[in-house]
């Protein structure tokens, strides 16, 4: 066998061994992603019930008495400082899933100066390391399904430290997802929270005049950080689910591309191989007629 | 004699929705004590304690839960139960719930705010020893 037709071989094998790894990946990137799906609409039913919640609570408080809580109002003392962190994933092949939020990174940094970095995810990490930027704290704790406990210390974490005036904001860039065709890296603002907005136009309606137990304001209060947890814990949810899609559309990308390089490499093989015959036959018969002379 | 009218009830938390059905009664641990809700009770905002949850669904059995704070919304005769933690209480180990509740009595809180939580968590494990002991 020719040179040059043993190395198209070779190549076409290693392509076809690409082409099994990146399948059984985009398999299993299939499951997990619909596993993660099926978590996030099963959290969705809780977040939905405390904005619902919340909105009516928020009819109910009327004057400046809602907008009291410290988790609503910047600090006294504004220090400049802000906490951000940031949701990467923890593994790689996942197409433009991490550059994006990396992007949106460099775009939340160019506005904000004195920034107090929090990374989850090996591959945001990685970066920061690379580029010499100091991550304050590295969030190692979370694997492919954080709990909501886990999500809620952290959440604690910022509230505590926005409430003792250490930040004047905390936000959160992840991935957001819209849609099965739409992901977009945000840069959500944590702390402090927007007003929650009442349902109608602020009059208490008939059908909703509530007894409550506590009195509304402390409701609100003790619901107000609920919200915080929520939606962080919603960031995490709806970045799981975006790399998940991420990385099943990179990895059948890849399944394709693998598809149709293994099949030019069929037709090179083939002409190679068709080209060594002939040159084969000709010599034979060069040979046979050089005989007969 | 008790009402037979359903009306629907959710109970949620953070990581599924535990139950969505008709139900004819519900006994709920609110925070400053249990309260009951039938069909066409009036419209609530209440803070849940912890405690044992009952709901009385409308094939006639019960459902039993130890629910660990959140909060109870009734509105257009639609019981919602927001709540952190909703175990079945059947699952709670009497003996299990006890040895924790031990732990934490024993375990020492310095700060102030360690102290709050501790009170809380030791609250909430004498709770789930009575659900325990009470199924």
């Amino acid at each position: 066998m020719p040179a040059n037709v043993r190395e198209i071989k070779g190549r076409m094998k290693a392509v076809g061994n690409i082409e099994r790894i990146t399948k059984t990946m985009q398999m299993i990137a299939t499951a997990r992603f619909q596993a993660m799906q099926r978590r996030a609409v099963a959290a969705q039913a809780y977040t939905r019930k405390i904005a619902e919640v919340v909105s009516e609570l928020a009819d109910s408080v009327k004057g400046d008495q809602g907008a009291a809580s410290p988790l609503l109002q910047k600090p006294e003392n504004a220090t400049g400082k802000v906490a951000l962190l940031v949701l990467t994933s923890n593994r790689g092949l996942c197409g433009g899933y991490n550059a994006n939020i990396i992007r949106a990174v460099n775009g939340f940094f160019k506005e904000h100066e004195d920034v107090h970095l929090e990374v989850s995810g090996k591959k945001g990490n990685a970066y920061f390391k690379f580029i010499g930027k100091q991550v304050d704290v590295y969030h190692d704790e979370f694997d492919d399904s954080p709990t909501y406990e886990e999500v809620e210390a952290v959440a604690n974490t910022y509230m505590n430290d926005f409430v003792a005036g250490k930040y004047d904001a905390v936000y959160v860039i992840y991935t957001a997802f819209i849609s099965m065709a739409k992901q977009e890296a945000q840069a959500l603002q944590l702390l402090p929270m927007q007003p929650p907005e009442g349902e109608g136009s602020g009059e208490v309606k008939g059908e909703a005049m509530y007894d409550f137990s506590p009195e509304p304001e402390e409701l609100l209060a003790e619901l107000l950080p609920v919200t915080v947890k929520t939606r962080l814990y919603q960031c995490f949810n709806e970045s799981l689910v975006s790399e998940q899609l991420s990385r099943m559309v990179a990895m059948k990308a890849a399944t394709d591309s693998a598809g149709k390089m293994k099949k030019s490499l069929g037709r090179q093989y083939n002409r190679a191989r068709q080209s060594a015959i002939t040159t084969e036959l000709s010599e034979i018969i060069g040979g046979a007629a050089a005989l007969d002379q | 004699m008790p009402s037979t009218a359903t009306f629907q009830c959710s109970l949620v938390t953070p990581g599924a929705q535990v139950l969505d059905e008709k139900i004819v009664y519900a006994s709920i641990p609110a925070h400053d004590g249990q309260i009951g809700v039938e069909h066409l009770c009036a419209p609530m905002l209440v803070k849940l304690g912890y405690g044992h949850l009952r709901l009385d669904l409308a094939d006639g059995s019960s459902e039993s839960y130890f629910v660990g704070g959140g909060f109870v919304q009734m509105k257009d005769d639609v019981l919602s139960i927001i709540t952190d933690e909703a175990c079945p209480a059947a699952d709670i180990r009497a003996n299990e719930a006890e040895k924790q509740l031990e732990d934490l009595i024993s375990a020492e809180a310095k700060t102030g705010v360690e102290k709050e939580q501790h009170d809380k968590a030791v609250q909430r494990a004498r709770a789930r020893v009575a659900v325990a002991k009470g199924h």
